[in-house]
């Protein structure tokens, strides 16, 4: 299929200038990671450490950029991020499948939430517009989404865990609970309620007013009119004719969204100390730990690619069109 | 690649907890303001790139040396004697010392363990064998005997702090850089229990060789990811004791409780560093004139509130001076008009409009002050600073940068005058003065200064360095001490700003036995240090 190797090609063009683009970044970075590090502890390493440590990361011989850069790829092609500086001599991989799944169960569990229940409400808003709660919607999504999102973490946080104590403060487990065991799935819950309940709060709002206003669209369509005139039943003029037509756009949206939550959710993680990939970005650029932020990003890039490859392609089982090259 | 990042291989590696049965009884608990890294145990990983129980609780050195004061308590050695020409170092190490795993400890062990830094130079972080030590040996099982091809008696500290591991393990390990010794074996108060991104747990060693010690059946680390919250915590009674810097501990802890105390020991200094690589600060006459414009008690009032003094314009810390400042010498007196005419004798004259002008003629540019972006304490510094040098006809300009750029701007020397803390100390000044004034810890402008900020060499104050480094009598020591803040403090490569404390607060609702500023038993430093492993040896439950 043409069109998809076409858009195949174009992935792995675009994931070599991530590449690329990822190496040549942090080496226009002033600084270097053991100066940043000498200067992290203020005194208390001796500065004798220096040539201990260039020899220890590995920063002491390392031929011209050309050599870097065809070792980097090799490194790359091989799966071999190399070793975190900020957390020497942790492999950037085990870092990464360490807060990995925090990061997907917590942020990939409430995109699609958010998404669910955000084009639910769009889609009653619209259908049932005229009602006072249709109509009460739009304008409290509007300003839930345009929040800024810490803001209302920290007030959550203020309330909910400070002044009443009903959730933690911060983490995602209590300590020393058998892996698995009630107490351990009840702990691992009330620390995922907050970060979970700023991010459904705040991204719904935004899937809401996209759904209404494609419904509202499709409403005004004129086979939804005839279908009406023919006198269909409302559930079947709903599911066969506004549902699916409407969905299209905002799924092409969710594919995007889900194509970002590997690399988490920053703002949220760093509230909430939750020990995510958003947090370890976090980490990585305050220490200067260029291979973790390469590997971080590196993921990133690569999930919107493959998101927008999956949308691609349905795009082309969807639309005949497409499917045939004249149009995309 | 693929095959690791299954999704079920990763929820199990990122959700393993050990399991426990028993509970310990006596806990004490540690607030941490910073999240650790992974699960790593390695004593000779850098920095705090290990875990924290690592060097305080789990791994021992020889000795400990206390900062504050130079004190030295014995650990795995009992005694230490340099030879004659203080070329020889005889170690009598400690009998009857048992490893977690029930093996026994030996000189040899401590032999195999400075031999180790030899053989990979990248784990020797303080430079021991680079700064001449020549040979390491056990010549039975409790005497290890260090050679150096230099009179070093400076390097003791080091000798002295090295974290010691069993060579039956050790000799194993083919790459110990990288090795993150997950299941530790050393021989300290405290064995390894649990480790995940919250907590850290390690249990009392039954077998200690302290007897009676440690009282407390176990110390759990707890990590939080700021000082406030780390703070709350403390307030909350959720842990006993945390290292946590506030702006006022008076007010914002210990009068929250009549159990909560603190003790902040001075270990350090905060300072004005002039790049001497620069005109017009590359001239003593200068400096000096413009140091006796700040008036550094009001510098050190707004920026802490009283909770830091003014510092000694030597540069010596409080806990230092009896011993090492010359007897009777005065700290450099606050005097905008002896600066101003000062600056005036040196050929800085100032034009009709009350500007200063350079040696040509023409007005002095606008000086820009390198600080730490955010950081208020020393955003007020300079803030005070620039207005105290207005007054004197300079004009300056705050340089707020992130991180990198602010550590990097300071080490290349590509600043006009900038706030940092002391790079590098010790338990005597001379530690101070070494690194930020020996030449190798300078380099030209553009490449990487380890530590000499202000690229400030001397050959009086070098060759005094060598001097002191060369004997263990203290009388040449203080001679040649009293050359170096003599020299340093006619040259003013830096200005001594403020007192610079360690943050060590507590609560003594369930434990007694902290350390206070009648019983200094540790320097108050961080809880990854030697001097943590005092604490936890000394604290009891009430």
């Amino acid at each position: 299929m043409p069109y998809l190797l076409r858009k195949f090609l174009f992935l792995l063009l675009t994931l070599w200038a991530a590449v690329t683009l990822n190496f040549v970044l942090p080496r226009l970075v002033p600084g270097d990671p053991i100066g940043a590090m000498l200067a992290k502890y203020q005194g208390k390493l001796d500065p004798s450490a220096v040539d201990a440590l260039t020899v220890a990361y590995g920063l002491n011989d390392q031929g011209n950029l050309l050599t870097q850069y065809v070792t980097y790829l090799g490194h790359m092609l091989r799966g071999d991020f190399g070793r975190s500086i900020g957390q020497f001599p942790t492999p950037v991989v085990d870092i990464v499948a360490q807060a990995a799944p925090w990061t997907i169960g917590l942020v990939g569990v409430c995109t699609v939430l958010a998404f669910l229940l955000g084009s639910a409400l769009g889609l009653y808003s619209a259908w049932r517009r005229g009602g006072r709660v249709a109509d009460a919607l739009p304008p409290i999504a509007l300003f839930l989404n345009s929040m800024p999102y810490f803001w209302f973490a920290l007030l959550l946080l203020y309330l909910l865990a400070f002044r009443t104590g009903t959730f933690p403060l911060s983490g995602s487990l209590d300590p020393f609970l058998t892996q698995f065991s009630a107490d351990w799935w009840k702990s691992l819950l009330r620390h995922a309620a907050l970060p979970a309940l700023t991010i459904v709060v705040t991204a719904a709002g935004g899937w809401l007013i996209t759904m209404r206003n494609n419904v509202m669209g499709v409403m005004g369509e004129d086979y939804v009119a005839f279908a009406r005139a023919k006198g269909l039943s409302e559930g079947r003029l709903l599911n066969r004719y506004v549902l699916r037509n409407a969905l299209l756009p905002s799924f092409t949206a969710f594919g995007m969204a889900l194509g970002f939550v590997v690399g988490g959710s920053i703002l949220t993680e760093t509230v909430f100390s939750y020990p995510g990939l958003g947090l370890q970005l976090y980490n990585a650029v305050t220490t200067l730990d260029y291979p973790l932020m390469q590997a971080i990003f590196l993921f990133i890039a690569l999930a919107v690619l493959i998101a927008n490859f999956i949308v691609d392609a349905l795009y082309a089982v969807l639309d005949p069109r497409v499917r045939d090259g004249k149009a995309g | 690649m693929k095959k690791r990042l299954t999704l079920t291989a990763v929820l199990a590696a990122a959700l393993t907890v050990s399991v426990h049965a028993q509970q310990p009884k006596n806990v004490f608990t540690v607030v941490r303001p910073t999240q650790w890294g992974a699960q790593n145990f390695n004593p000779f990983a850098p920095g705090d790139q290990h875990l924290l129980p690592t060097n305080s609780a789990i791994y021992e050195s020889l000795f400990y040396v206390n900062t504050l004061n130079g004190k030295v308590t014995p650990v795995l050695g009992t005694k230490y004697t340099w030879s004659a020409d203080n070329k020889t170092l005889t170690v009598s190490t400690r009998p009857g010392v048992k490893w977690h795993d029930g093996s026994a400890f030996s000189a040899r062990d401590a032999a195999f363990t400075f031999n180790y830094l030899k053989q990979y130079p990248a784990l020797d972080t303080s430079a021991i064998w680079k700064n001449g030590l020549a040979s390491a040996k056990a010549t039975n099982d409790t005497t290890l005997i260090l050679t150096f091809s230099k009179a070093n008696t400076t390097i003791f500290p080091y000798i002295a702090g090295q974290m010691i591991v069993p060579e039956a393990i050790w000799s194993k390990i083919s790459s110990p850089l990288t090795e993150t010794n997950a299941k530790p074996v050393g021989t300290g108060p405290f064995t390894f229990d649990a480790y995940s991104q919250q907590a850290l747990r390690v249990l009392k060693n039954p077998n200690y060789w302290m007897k009676g010690q440690p009282y407390i059946d176990a110390v759990v680390w707890v990590s939080t990811n700021s000082n406030d919250a780390a703070l709350l915590k403390l307030l909350k009674g959720e842990a006993d004791y945390g290292y946590v810097g506030q702006a006022d501990p008076v007010n914002g802890y210990q009068k929250k409780g009549p159990n909560n105390q603190f003790w902040w020991p001075v270990t350090g200094d905060n300072y004005l560093y002039f790049n001497t690589t620069k005109a017009p600060f590359n001239d003593p006459a200068f400096r000096r004139a413009i140091s006796q414009a700040v008036n550094t008690a009001n510098v050190a009032e707004k920026a802490y509130a009283g909770a830091a003094k003014a510092a000694h314009s030597s540069g010596i810390i409080p806990g230092q001076q009896a011993q090492w400042l010359p007897a009777g010498t005065p700290s450099l007196k606050y005097d905008m008009a002896a600066a101003d005419a000062a600056l005036t004798k040196a050929g800085y004259k100032k034009n009709a409009q009350g500007v200063r002008l350079g040696k040509d003629g023409k007005p002095l540019p606008t000086f820009k002050i390198l600080v730490g972006a955010g950081w208020t304490d020393f955003i007020t510094m300079a803030q005070v600073i620039g207005g105290d040098l207005k007054k004197i006809g300079l004009n300056t300009q705050i340089d707020q940068q992130a991180w990198s750029s602010y550590a990097g701007g300071l080490q290349t020397g590509t600043f006009d005058m900038g706030i940092s803390w002391g790079w590098g100390g010790g338990p005597t000044p001379y530690y101070l003065f070494n690194q930020s004034f020996g030449p190798e810890y300078s380099a030209p402008v553009g490449k990487t200064a380890p530590s000499n900020l202000s690229r400030y060499t001397n050959p009086a104050v070098t060759a005094a360095l060598t001097q002191f480094q060369s004997t263990s009598d203290a009388a040449t020591q203080k001679k040649a001490m009293a050359t170096i803040v003599k020299a340093v403090m006619t040259d003013m490569p830096w200005l001594p700003l403020t007192d610079r404390s360690e943050f060590s607060n507590y609560s003594t609702v369930r434990f007694t036995g902290f350390p206070t500023a009648q019983n200094p038993y540790n320097a108050g430093t961080a809880d990854d240090t030697a001097g943590a492993r005092l604490l936890y040896l000394n604290v009891k439950p009430k």
